[in-house]
């Protein structure tokens, strides 16, 4: 067992893609943590990258036009990024699993969902040299189906993909994303797919199987509701960088970050009509010619002179409330820089 | 004063299967609606997947043909109308889709895309579309420069903004939105929604906005209906709505969705189950497979009548048949 208690530690992770028009400068430096036992929850509008870093923990950057260009990922302390490809191999699916926004796409249509999940029980049971049967597997497959809360799971196990509905297509992800016993669970916009009465359902059984089987989560969503629901913890990403790190509660009711602010007037709520929602004006930058400074500049209101020239460091702004914002002075790169530009 | 007025609409689709194409099965899409849009008014239709509600708006539009039933647009009756003068009536009501970017063709620039409508409906040409579009364009916040250019050159809220103008050109009374904004991030959603609002000040529109989003609606309308497998269970004014919901499906639609604040409800109503297929509707209540109010065997049996809670609240649920 790791001393510290932290399963997944990203550290200033940068990622390039070759592209035709030049070099995207998609991850500028990522850093999260994420405790074990723990819910962290990423959220982001399109393009920030939160999808980016989920693929990169899994090794699943096809490489090229990937480029890695700094950074460490720690799970349980080891850097994911310098292991050989067989090595993250045994590690994918068994003690990091995953599961993604359309259930569909990642079931084969031909086969049984018996046969699709002895597969994944049989080659994760190899990867752990502790090999079953699949005989053995097909029982564990029912058995898996059931904590997943599919009724009747024996008989439902012979049907095929299309003869189950959008709510249990993930449920059956979900049965085998368990099935390796991982330790960290990274969830990329489960529920997107899936209409709210059944969301509601699956972010239910998520919150029951984080408890039964001491799971960590990584929740990756564009929705800031599905966060507050299932997480503990939230880091809030803009153009490749993370922006506002912090609990739940800091973040919804003492947000920090412009960015974060302007998201949080954009919300119509459901409980009451308030306030005429804000917005943020202008749209992401271009990664290929990211704006100097700080990403979000050109879109805040509160933009200074520094803020178009460096980049402002991701620091505590409150206890274990982390701001990557030139208005909390924390942020700036050099403080005793400061102090003398306030002199001047 | 209505501005549309639609009585008992059904639509059912036929499903051809085998040799001879016999239709075997029918779903049913949208089951006997009625629902009144007063001039100016928001309307909204909240419902999940296969509730019916995008049905709905085409055959408002007349886009696909009612199986039964009326819908009266300023008195006219749609639903029998021929088609030459359906197609001079279609100037008065347009749709605005949710997809922004797959609903511009992508070899036209905005200009062409925009103007259209103009060609078809008013015959114009030349400058005097090149002087139309650019008005468009001005009242829905973009810039000349954007009429020469193509949609993979505009953000998604750009393009919505196209569609928008494009739907506005002919000057309709009527704008029917299906998913507006489902495809924009909530900073953009935001910004769409409120030009949404000052569009139907200034030019005194009346919205039928079609959403999955139970917040926007909040935002956006005066009055929703709440559809489910086809039918509307409940309609009221937004907040009585919200706040009191009265049909059980409604209220548990309500409980679900996750809230983005710090303190989380601690009782939820959660459904169990999934929405019934529309292909094989369930007998008596639509939902009582998943209801967890059910009165008794009633719910099985009989699908309950449409009731008046107060004037302006609907509900179709055998709780409140015997008031």
């Amino acid at each position: 067992m790791n001393r510290n208690a932290t399963i997944l530690q990203i550290e200033n992770l940068g990622i390039h893609f070759d592209t035709f028009e030049g070099t995207a400068r998609v991850l500028d430096g990522v850093s999260l943590e994420l405790e074990r036992g723990d819910t962290l929850g990423v959220v982001g509008e399109t393009g920030c990258g939160k999808s980016i870093t989920s693929k990169a923990v899994l090794g699943l950057l096809p490489v090229p036009p990937t480029k890695i260009v700094s950074g460490r990922i720690l799970f349980q302390g080891e850097d994911l990024l310098q292991k050989s490809e067989k090595a993250i191999g045994d590690i994918r699916g068994t003690r990091i699993a995953m599961i993604f926004q359309d259930p569909m796409t990642y079931l084969n249509p031909v086969f049984s969902i018996e046969k699709q999940m002895v597969d994944v029980i049989v080659r994760h049971s190899r990867q752990r040299d502790k090999p079953i049967t699949r005989k053995q597997a097909g029982i564990r497959a029912v058995e898996l189906l059931d904590a997943v809360q599919i009724p009747s799971p024996a008989t439902r196990i012979k049907e095929y993909p299309h003869e189950f509905s959008g709510g249990m297509r993930q449920r059956v992800l979900i049965a085998m994303a368990l099935s390796g016993n991982p330790e960290l669970l990274i969830a990329d916009e489960p529920t997107t797919a899936l209409d709210v009465t059944i969301q509601a359902q699956i972010l239910r059984l998520l919150k029951d199987l984080v408890k039964r089987f001491n799971l960590s989560i990584l929740l990756i969503s564009h929705d800031l509701g599905v966060v507050a629901k299932l997480c503990r913890r939230i880091a809030v990403m803009y153009a490749g960088n993370v922006v506002e790190t912090a609990t739940i509660a800091q973040v919804f009711d003492q947000p920090a970050h412009p960015y974060t602010r302007g998201l949080l007037k954009s919300i119509p709520r459901l409980s009451r009509r308030i306030d005429p929602l804000v917005g943020i004006n202008g749209s992401i930058p271009s990664f290929i010619e990211p704006p100097k400074g700080c990403r979000f500049h050109p879109r805040c209101g509160h933009a200074m002179d520094i803020c178009r020239k460096e980049k402002p460091l991701l620091e505590e702004t409150g206890p274990g409330h982390r701001t990557a914002c030139f208005l909390y002075e924390s942020s700036w790169p050099n403080r005793s820089d400061e102090s003398q530009r306030k002199e001047n | 004063m209505n501005i549309l007025e639609v009585k008992n609409v059904s639509k059912h689709f036929p499903i051809k299967r085998g040799l001879f194409r016999k239709s075997s099965e029918t779903v049913q899409a949208v089951r006997n609606v009625s629902f009144r849009i007063g001039n100016g008014e928001s309307y909204g239709v909240v419902g999940e997947s296969g509730s019916g509600k995008t049905t709905l708006a085409r055959v408002v539009l007349r886009l696909i043909d009612p199986t039964a039933g009326d819908i009266l647009f300023e008195g006219v009756n749609l639903a029998q109308l021929a088609s030459e003068p359906l197609r001079q009536l279609r100037r008065d009501m347009q749709m605005i889709f949710q997809d922004p970017h797959s609903s511009l063709n992508p070899r036209k620039k905005i200009l062409q895309s925009v103007g259209e409508p103009l060609v078809i409906h008013e015959g114009m040409r030349g400058n005097a579309m090149n002087r139309r579009v650019r008005e468009l364009l001005e009242v829905v916040g973009l810039k000349k420069e954007h009429m020469y250019r193509f949609p993979h050159e505009l953000s998604g809220g750009q393009k919505q903004r196209v569609g928008i103008a494009r739907a506005l050109a002919l000057n309709p009374k009527m704008l029917i939105l299906d998913e507006p904004t489902s495809a924009l991030d909530v900073s953009v959603q935001a910004l769409t929604l409120n030009f949404l609002e000052t569009l139907q000040e200034k030019f005194s529109l009346t919205y039928m906005f079609i959403s999955h989003n139970l917040a926007v609606i909040r935002y956006v309308c005066a009055r929703v209906a709440v559809m489910y497998l086809g039918r509307i269970v409940e309609e009221a004014a937004v907040d009585t709505l919200f706040d009191t919901p009265a049909h059980p499906y409604t209220k548990s639609l309500l409980s679900a969705v996750p809230l983005p604040e710090s303190q989380q409800k601690d009782e939820e109503l959660l459904l169990e189950g999934d929405i019934p297929s529309p292909l094989n509707i369930p007998p008596g209540c639509c939902f009582h497979t998943r209801c967890p109010e059910k009165v008794g065997d009633i719910c099985h049996q009989v699908d309950p009548e449409t009731i008046r809670l107060s004037p302006t609240h609907t509900t179709a649920c055998h709780r409140y048949t015997d008031r």
